[in-house]
C-alpha cells in the first residue's frame, strides 16, 4: 500500500484529501504544522507527498527545494498544491513533480497522484 | 474663453490703458509748459517793444509805431497782429491795418495773456518814469503748437498700436507660464479621468497656488491609487481566501455525489455541487480581474491548432448544456497560431456559456471560423434576448451587466472584460454585432506567429 | 519911430498869430510842451546840470505854450529838479537855463540868440528853417502833424546828448 504525506495548514482541507486518500485505499500521513515534515518524512516514510504552497510561515516551495537537495530524499516525487493557480510555473524551479489547483477535481488529484507513485512502484 | 485669452487681454488692457494715461499726462503737461514758455517769451518781446514805443507814443510817431510792429511781424511771422493803446484805450498804433477781432478782447483782458481760439493775446503795459502811458497787444498765432500737436499725436498713436502688439507678444509668453501649468493640470486630470489611469504624476516646481493645487490634485492621485491597489489586493486575498473553504465544499460534495444514489438524496448533491461550480468560477474571475488590475496576468504563449481547440471546446461546453445545441458552421480549418491556450479556452468558453446564458429556451448556438491574410476570425452567434445598441460600449467594462432583461442573470459581469483583456493582449480585436435576433460575438487573432504580444 | 513900429508889427504879428488860430494853436502848444518836457528824457545834460532847479527859459513874451509849459512844470520834475518857467528878457539870461524856447513871438533875431545859448544850453525853435540855421530842435508840421528837426551838430556843439530813441523820431537836419 502506498503511503502519502499530505502538508496543509488548513485543517479542513487536510481532512477532506486524508479522507479523500482513505477511501481509494492509500495510507496517509497529514499535518499541517510543516516543522513537522522532516520527523514524518523519516518516521513515515512516504512515498509520495502532496505539499501546500501556502504554509503560514514558510513557503512550500522552498521546502520541496530542500527536500529535492538531499540526496535521500532526492527522489521523493513531491507534487505541490495551491489556490493560487500561477504557482504552477515554479515547478522545475524546485524540482517538483506536478502542481494540483485549488479547487481540485477528484478525478485529477487521485490521477496525478497514481500518475507519480507508479514509476516508484 | 479660455484662461490664456483672458490673462493675454488682461495683460494687454493693462498696459495699454497705463499707456494711454501717461502719454495723455506727457501730453498734456508737454502742453502747458509750451504754452507757459510761449506766454514767457512773449510778455519779453511785449515789454522789449513797449520800452522802444515809449517815445513813439510820446511823441506821437504813429508811422513809426506802425512801422517798428510791421517789422515784428516779419521777424517773428507768428505774430499776426499787434497795437498799441494809449492810456485811455485809444489805438495808436496797428499792424496789420485791418486789426484782429480778438483785438477787442485784449482790451478787456485782466491777465496779461490769455489762449483763445488756437491763438494767443499778451497784453503788457508800456510805463515810462513808472508811469502806464499805454498797452501794447500782441495776437500770437499757435500754429507751431498745432503743428506740435499734430506730430505728437502721430507718434503717440503709433508707440499706442506699437505697444499694443509688443504688449500682446509679451503677455502671450508671460501668461504660458501661468497656463501652461494650469493647461498641464487640466490635460493630466482629463487624461486620469477618461483613462482611469491614476498614475501620471505631473513635475511642477512652483511655489505660488498653481503648485498647490498640483501637489493637492497628485495627493489626491496617490490616494486614489491607494484606494485602488487595496481594492485588487483585497479583491486578489479575498480570492484567494475564497478558494480554500470552497476547496472542501466541492470534495465532500463530489464525493457525495460518488456515495448517494438514491433520489432525492443524489438530486440535492447534484444542485449542491452545480452550485459549487458556479462559486469556483466567480471567485475564479474575481482572481482573474485583480490580477490584470495589478498587471500580474501573463501569457504562456505556444503554437497551438485553434480548430481543434474550437471543437474541444465547443464539446465540452455542450456536455453541461442540455438545453442548447452548439453547431459549428464552415470547414474544418486546421490553422496554427501562437497564443496562450488555456486563455483562449477560457475566451471561448465565456463566449459560448454566455451565449446559452441569454438565449433561455431551447436555441441554437453557432460558431463559425474563418480566416483571411491577416487574421483568424470567430464567431459565436446566439439567438436570444439579444443585447441593445446603447449598451454595446459599455459591456466589456468591468461589473457591467446589462439591464433590460426581465431574467435575473447570474454572475459579476467580468466575463467579457477578462475576455477582452485577453484578446487585447493577443494583439487581436473583440467586438458584437446586434443582430434581429440574439447577437454575434467576434474575436479576430493575428495569424502571422511569433507576433510581439505583451 | 521906426524900429518902433517893427516891434509892433512883430509883436503883432508874434501875438497875432496865435490869436488867429487859437483853437488850434492851443493844442499845438499843449503838445510842444508835451513834447519838450519829454525831449528832457531823452538829454544829458551831463555836467551842465548843476542848479537846483532845471529852467525853461521863453523868448516871446505872450507865446501860448507858457501856459502848457507851467502847468507841466507844476505837476513834474526833470531829473528830480522842480521845473521853473523863466520868461527871457535879456539874452544874457540864457546862461540860466538847461533848455531856450525860441517861439515865434521871440524878438531877438536867431543869431544872436544863438549867440547867448553856450553850452549846455538846449535850444528849441518852432520856426520852418531853424534847424539849419543852428538850433539844436524845431518844431515842423507836416501832413497836419507835429513833427520836429533835429541838428546833430548843434546838439554837438551845444555838449548835449540825445538818446537814439529820440533822434529815431526826429528829421534829421544838418547845417551850422
Amino acid at each position: 500500500m502506498n503511503k502519502i504525506l499530505v502538508v496543509d495548514d488548513d485543517t479542513d482541507i487536510l481532512g477532506l484529501v486524508e479522507m479523500l486518500l482513505n477511501s481509494h485505499h492509500y495510507k496517509v500521513r497529514a499535518i499541517s504544522r510543516w516543522q513537522e515534515i522532516d520527523n514524518s518524512i523519516d518516521n513515515f516514510k512516504p512515498d509520495l507527498v502532496l505539499l501546500d504552497v501556502s504554509l503560514g510561515g514558510a513557503d512550500g516551495r522552498e521546502i520541496c527545494k530542500k527536500i529535492k537537495s538531499e540526496k535521500e530524499t532526492a527522489s521523493l516525487p513531491i507534487i505541490l498544491f495551491s489556490a493560487n493557480p500561477e504557482m504552477g510555473k515554479f515547478l522545475k524551479e524546485c524540482h517538483a513533480q506536478s502542481f494540483i489547483p485549488k479547487p481540485f477535481e477528484l478525478k485529477n488529484l487521485l490521477g496525478t497522484i497514481s500518475h507519480y507513485l507508479n514509476p516508484i512502484n | 474663453m479660455s484662461i490664456r485669452k483672458k490673462l493675454v487681454l488682461m495683460q494687454v488692457f493693462t498696459t495699454v490703458l497705463v499707456l494711454i494715461i501717461m502719454m495723455i499726462v506727457f501730453i498734456a503737461s508737454d502742453i502747458k509748459e509750451y504754452k507757459l514758455r510761449k506766454v514767457d517769451s512773449m510778455l519779453g518781446i511785449a515789454q522789449v517793444l513797449g520800452t522802444n514805443s515809449i517815445s513813439m507814443l510820446q511823441f506821437q510817431d504813429q508811422a513809426a509805431a506802425i512801422e517798428m510792429l510791421a517789422q515784428l511781424h516779419n521777424v517773428s511771422p507768428e505774430i499776426i497782429a499787434a497795437e498799441i493803446t494809449n492810456n485811455h484805450g485809444q489805438v495808436f498804433a496797428r499792424y496789420p491795418a485791418a486789426g484782429e477781432p480778438e483785438f477787442s478782447l485784449a482790451a478787456g483782458m485782466k491777465e496779461n495773456s490769455l489762449f483763445r481760439n488756437s491763438r494767443l493775446l499778451i497784453k503788457y503795459p508800456i510805463i515810462s518814469s513808472k508811469e502806464k502811458i499805454g498797452d501794447i497787444h500782441l495776437i500770437v498765432q499757435l500754429t507751431e503748437l498745432q503743428k506740435l500737436m499734430k506730430s505728437t499725436y502721430k507718434v503717440a498713436l503709433f508707440l499706442l498700436l506699437l505697444s499694443v502688439g509688443f504688449a500682446f507678444l509679451v503677455a502671450f509668453f508671460i501668461q504660458s507660464y501661468v497656463s501652461r501649468r494650469l493647461l498641464n493640470l487640466v490635460r493630466t486630470m482629463k487624461k486620469a479621468v477618461s483613462t482611469g489611469e491614476y498614475t501620471v504624476t505631473i513635475a511642477d516646481e512652483g511655489k505660488d497656488e498653481i503648485g498647490t493645487l498640483i501637489q493637492v490634485y497628485s495627493k489626491l492621485m496617490e490616494q486614489i491609487k491607494e484606494n485602488e491597489k487595496k481594492k485588487d489586493e483585497f479583491i486578489g486575498i479575498a480570492s484567494h481566501e475564497l478558494k480554500t473553504p470552497l476547496t472542501t465544499v466541492k470534495g465532500y460534495i463530489e464525493m457525495l455525489k460518488l456515495m448517494e444514489t438514491e433520489h432525492p438524496k443524489i438530486d440535492f448533491v447534484e444542485s449542491a455541487f452545480k452550485s459549487v461550480l458556479k462559486l469556483e468560477d466567480l471567485i475564479k474571475d474575481l482572481l482573474d480581474v485583480s490580477k490584470i488590475e495589478s498587471g500580474q496576468l501573463q501569457l504562456a504563449m505556444e503554437n497551438f491548432d485553434i480548430s481543434r481547440l474550437v471543437d474541444a471546446t465547443i464539446s465540452s461546453v455542450q456536455m453541461i448544456s442540455a438545453t442548447h445545441n452548439i453547431v459549428r458552421k464552415g470547414q474544418m480549418e486546421n490553422e496554427i497560431i501562437y497564443g496562450d491556450i488555456k486563455k483562449i479556452e477560457q475566451v471561448l468558453t465565456n463566449l459560448l456559456s454566455n451565449a446559452i446564458k441569454y438565449s433561455p429556451g431551447e436555441q441554437k448556438v453557432i460558431v463559425e471560423v474563418e480566416k483571411d491574410e491577416k487574421e483568424l476570425t470567430i464567431k459565436v452567434r446566439d439567438f436570444g434576448i439579444g443585447i441593445p445598441v446603447e449598451e454595446h460600449s459599455f459591456i466589456f467594462e468591468r461589473f457591467y451587466r446589462t439591464k433590460g432583461s426581465s431574467v435575473h442573470i447570474s454572475g459579476f459581469g467580468l466575463g467579457l472584460y477578462i475576455c477582452r483583456d485577453i484578446i487585447r493582449r493577443h494583439n487581436g480585436k473583440i467586438w458584437i454585432k446586434s443582430m434581429e435576433k440574439g447577437t454575434t460575438f467576434i474575436f479576430s487573432l493575428p495569424i502571422s506567429k511569433k507576433t510581439q504580444i505583451v | 519911430m521906426l524900429t518902433k513900429k517893427i516891434l509892433s508889427l512883430v509883436f503883432l504879428f508874434c501875438t497875432a498869430a496865435p490869436i488867429l488860430h487859437a483853437q488850434d494853436g492851443e493844442k499845438e502848444s499843449n503838445l510842444k510842451a508835451a513834447f519838450i518836457y519829454s525831449f528832457t528824457k531823452y538829454i544829458d545834460w551831463g555836467n551842465y546840470n548843476n542848479n537846483d532847479a532845471f529852467v525853461i527859459g521863453v523868448l516871446g513874451d505872450n507865446t501860448p505854450i507858457i501856459s502848457p509849459l507851467r502847468e507841466i512844470a507844476e505837476r513834474n520834475t526833470i531829473n528830480y529838479k522842480r521845473i521853473e518857467i523863466k520868461i527871457i528878457q535879456g539874452l544874457p539870461e540864457e546862461k540860466d537855463c538847461n533848455i531856450v524856447f525860441i517861439s515865434k513871438e521871440c524878438r531877438f533875431p536867431l543869431s544872436d540868440v544863438l549867440a547867448y545859448a553856450g553850452r549846455g544850453v538846449l535850444t528849441i525853435s518852432e520856426e520852418n528853417g531853424y534847424a539849419s540855421m543852428g538850433t539844436d530842435f524845431n518844431f515842423v508840421i507836416i501832413n497836419d502833424k507835429l513833427k520836429f528837426e533835429a541838428n546833430l551838430n548843434a546838439l554837438a556843439s551845444s555838449g548835449l546828448k540825445a538818446g537814439s530813441q529820440l533822434l529815431k523820431l526826429a528829421i534829421i537836419v544838418s547845417g551850422s
